[in-house]
């Protein structure tokens, strides 16, 4: 097998990798699981539900969710331009065949179009600023809420505001996160 | 049986992570999204977290399933998807429910299930969730665009939605001509508004006023909410005694809940002090009119007013109303001053007459139909002969008020044998019908513990249909009562939902040729139709030439289709007896024997592409 088939090979694994580490943590649990908690703890918090052991388990575990996977969301997201880019493509059959020279700027022109057409400069930068505001308000939490106990409902309340932020900015997140092309296209 | 109708609307979630199983442990994400959603687990598994007890007002039931294998399933098992098993569930719920058991109000279907080995405490991997295949999260092969399509095909009427954390754009198209109703993002903070607005749209739910589970009714009720906000005239078509003015009331609460709503029976009201007592009167306006009256319809301000039997309306009222709905102000009899006073009255008129024959005939004015038709929204209550599975349920419900009347006697309930003799009767006046017979039964027999069919005398004109065989002499009388069908659609879901289960024996002999012929003439008729629509005059033929190619290419909704295979369709389409008419069938067939003759498979090389 040729060096060009390997890389190939090697580039379109990635991507697919990288879909699938999508699939999986932004759809799976940004998108579905952890919002379904923060959503559960505003039911709480505004009274249609009663649920102690729930608010046990919101504040022991289910909050610091955002902190174990957080790094794996802001991986993903810096990965974005170089796995999903179609560079790797000119290092492929047939493009692969072009001169040196050539290569390069059909590169350049096919990368700076696919940018262009997915705007992928400026899901990245929102994306990072939306990662960055979930940041700021769960470090505006996470002391609020350190030595709150499951009973201390009226304190809990007095931070609705800021859970339902944290909740939309997840949500935003999640959506941007969502756009990120699929294919090579 | 217990007849009183749970209020609470039932839905299906079609979800791997929210569905399944984990053994003895309970399944916390699907708590937290009943937490989330206000939703009530009555899956009943042991994964069922019990939250449903502290949840104040639930919004919905919810019912979860996998459609995986195996539905619990431990680290190092393989999950598979499982599409019959998840229709299997679908049905259970849906056709094969006990009469008590109301059907699913909504399906809520996840896009992405994942497949394959079963992982643990990966940070990437959900505890229990298999790794996943690399079809499985690829938007052109989920796994729920399947179980959608099949849904789609085997329960048209059944309502779905999409739940997912996925993004809808790259499925979009897809669940839309799918049939999807909606897509709700899981991630959405207004989430459980949204999935209430669905409910209230495009859910199937009971309603305690109008006893019944049966998919028509349902589908009457849902047709009554839409009105909400959109209607201001509403025409409610059906039998007499399928309950037009419950569904008038229900129209109104949903609409204009703490107005007041006004009933005007046209058949009961004297037809010479119908218009005062309508419009209302100045005081002198004629012999006997000592002060103003108001009239129903300014009663009726701000509210609902029901016109039952509309189609008896004497032609100068049919007048005066006419100016009502065009004007929306009311003109008292006798004002001479000209004056008129608005009014804000959301009319809801019914009828079990066809009404468009009386146009015909000149009883009834067109321009008021098309008001009555257009001006909001027609809906049909379907008789109770097309709603058998609701018979059981509105017997008891009869039999327990008719017990509580009476007040004394030993008799405790309805056999097993009557009620299916009840089932299976046609009862041409409905559920008024019906209850009367039962009122007539538990007062006539007080003192015998069960009814059994010997203790039912039923009305003339009920038949037992099931076997065919009259319960009394007299024939039921035929109904006159068409509801327009005007959607293909329409016809598609009344042909799906067609239960041959009720059709007696004796009507399968020679039923397949007699079908036939009438799909013939269906397509034949559909067929003329877009050869009409698509023809255009030429000099020598002055009313449309008769062209297969455009007509075809519409009916098959493909602009690619050449004219050969439209030529080779008409010959399918057309049989011997359409080429006998005249007209566009005709010519159409010739031209189609011309392009593609019987002995030849090539068309002639002059013959027209266009054509």
């Amino acid at each position: 097998m040729s060096l060009c088939c390997t890389h190939l090979v090697t580039s379109s694994d990635l991507r697919a990798d990288w879909n699938s580490r999508r699939s999986k943590l932004n759809h799976g649990w940004l998108g579905k699981t952890y919002p379904a908690k923060l959503g559960a703890l505003r039911r709480v918090l505004s009274g249609e539900i009663s649920d102690s052991a729930f608010v046990a388990r919101f504040l022991r575990d289910d909050f610091a969710q955002w902190a174990r996977y957080r790094p794996e969301l802001a991986r993903l997201i810096e990965e974005v331009p170089r796995l999903l880019s179609p560079l790797a493509r000119v290092d492929a059959p047939p493009l692969s065949a072009l001169a040196q020279e050539d290569r390069k700027w059909v590169g350049a022109l096919t990368e700076a179009v696919w940018s262009q057409l997915h705007d992928v400069e400026g899901l990245v930068n929102e994306a990072k600023r939306l990662l960055a505001e979930a940041d700021e308000i769960y470090a505006r939490l996470v002391p609020s809420i350190e030595d709150a106990s499951s009973a201390d409902l009226e304190h809990l309340r007095s931070l609705a505001d800021h859970f339902e932020a944290f909740h939309r900015v997840c949500c935003d997140l999640s959506a941007v996160i969502s756009r990120f092309p699929h294919e090579v296209a | 049986m217990n007849c009183a109708l749970p209020v609470l609307p039932r839905i299906l979630i079609i979800d791997d992570v929210f569905g399944r199983t984990l053994g003895d442990r309970p399944n916390e994400e699907r708590a937290d999204l009943c937490r989330s959603l206000l939703l009530a687990d009555v899956t009943g598994d042991s994964s069922a977290s019990g939250v449903q007890g502290r949840i104040a007002r639930p919004i919905a039931e919810a019912l979860f399933c996998r459609a995986q294998s195996p539905v619990c399933a431990r680290v190092g098992d393989t999950v598979e998807n499982d599409l019959e098993g998840c229709l299997q569930v679908v049905r259970a719920g849906w056709q094969n429910r006990p009469a008590d058991v109301p059907p699913w109000s909504l399906v809520l279907l996840d896009l992405c299930f994942y497949t394959g080995t079963v992982t643990n405490g990966d940070p990437g991997h959900l505890p229990g969730v298999p790794a996943g295949r690399p079809a499985d999260d690829q938007p052109s092969s989920y796994f729920g665009l399947k179980i959608l399509k099949a849904l789609r095909h085997e329960f048209p009427d059944m309502p779905v939605v999409i739940l997912s954390g996925n993004p809808r754009s790259p499925v979009s198209k897809d669940i839309d001509t799918h049939g999807a109703r909606g897509f709700i993002g899981s991630a959405d903070p207004n989430a459980v508004s949204i999935l209430q607005e669905y409910l209230d749209r495009h859910g199937l739910i009971a309603d305690e006023s109008m006893f019944g589970y049966s998919v028509p009714l349902l589908i009457a009720l849902r047709s009554a909410r839409r009105l909400k906000g959109a209607a201001r005239n509403v025409l409610i078509r059906g039998e007499s005694g399928v309950g037009k003015e419950l569904l008038a009331r229900y129209v109104h609460r949903h609409t204009r809940r703490d107005e007041p709503f006004v009933v005007v029976n046209s058949a009961l009201l004297n037809p010479n002090l119908y218009s005062s007592a309508l419009f209302g009167h100045r005081k002198g306006a004629f012999t006997g009119a000592i002060a103003d009256k108001k009239g129903l319809i300014r009663d009726a301000d701000g509210g609902s007013m029901f016109l039952d039997e509309v189609a008896r309306l004497p032609p100068d009222v049919q007048a005066g109303l006419l100016r009502v709905l065009q004007e929306r102000t009311v003109r008292p009899e006798g004002a001479d001053d000209g004056r008129e006073i608005a009014v804000d009255v959301q009319f809801i008129f019914a009828t079990n007459e066809d009404i468009e024959g009386q146009v015909i005939a000149g009883g009834f004015r067109a321009d008021l139909l098309e008001r009555l038709r257009f001006g909001g929204g027609t809906i049909v209550i379907p008789p109770l002969r097309d709603r058998r599975s609701d018979i059981p349920l509105l017997a008891q419900h009869f039999f327990e008020s008719a017990k509580n009347a009476l007040g004394r006697g030993s008799v405790r309930g309805i056999s097993p044998e009557a009620l299916d003799m009840l089932r299976a009767a046609d009862w041409p006046g409905n559920v008024r019908e019906l209850e009367g017979c039962i009122r007539k039964t538990v007062a006539e027999y007080p003192d015998v513990e069960y009814l059994y069919p010997l203790h039912f005398e039923f009305p003339a004109a009920v038949r037992l249909l099931a076997s065919g065989v009259p319960v009394q002499a007299t024939p039921a009388a035929p109904t006159t009562m068409v509801p327009p069908v005007t959607h293909l659609d329409d016809v598609a879901a009344f042909l799906s939902r067609f239960d041959f289960a009720q059709v007696p024996q004796a009507e399968l002999a020679g039923a397949l040729p007699r079908i036939q012929r009438v799909f013939q003439d269906f397509a034949a008729r559909l067929l003329e139709t877009a050869l009409a629509r698509t023809s255009r005059a030429t000099p020598d033929a002055p009313d449309g030439r008769a062209k297969i190619h455009p007509a075809i290419k519409l009916l098959k909704g493909d602009p690619k289709l050449t004219a050969s295979a439209a030529a080779d369709e008409v010959k399918r389409l057309l049989t011997h007896d359409d080429v006998r008419r005249e007209g566009h069938l005709r010519d159409a067939y010739e031209v189609a024997i011309r392009l593609r003759p019987p002995t030849s498979r090539k068309p002639r090389p002059d013959a027209d592409p266009h054509e």
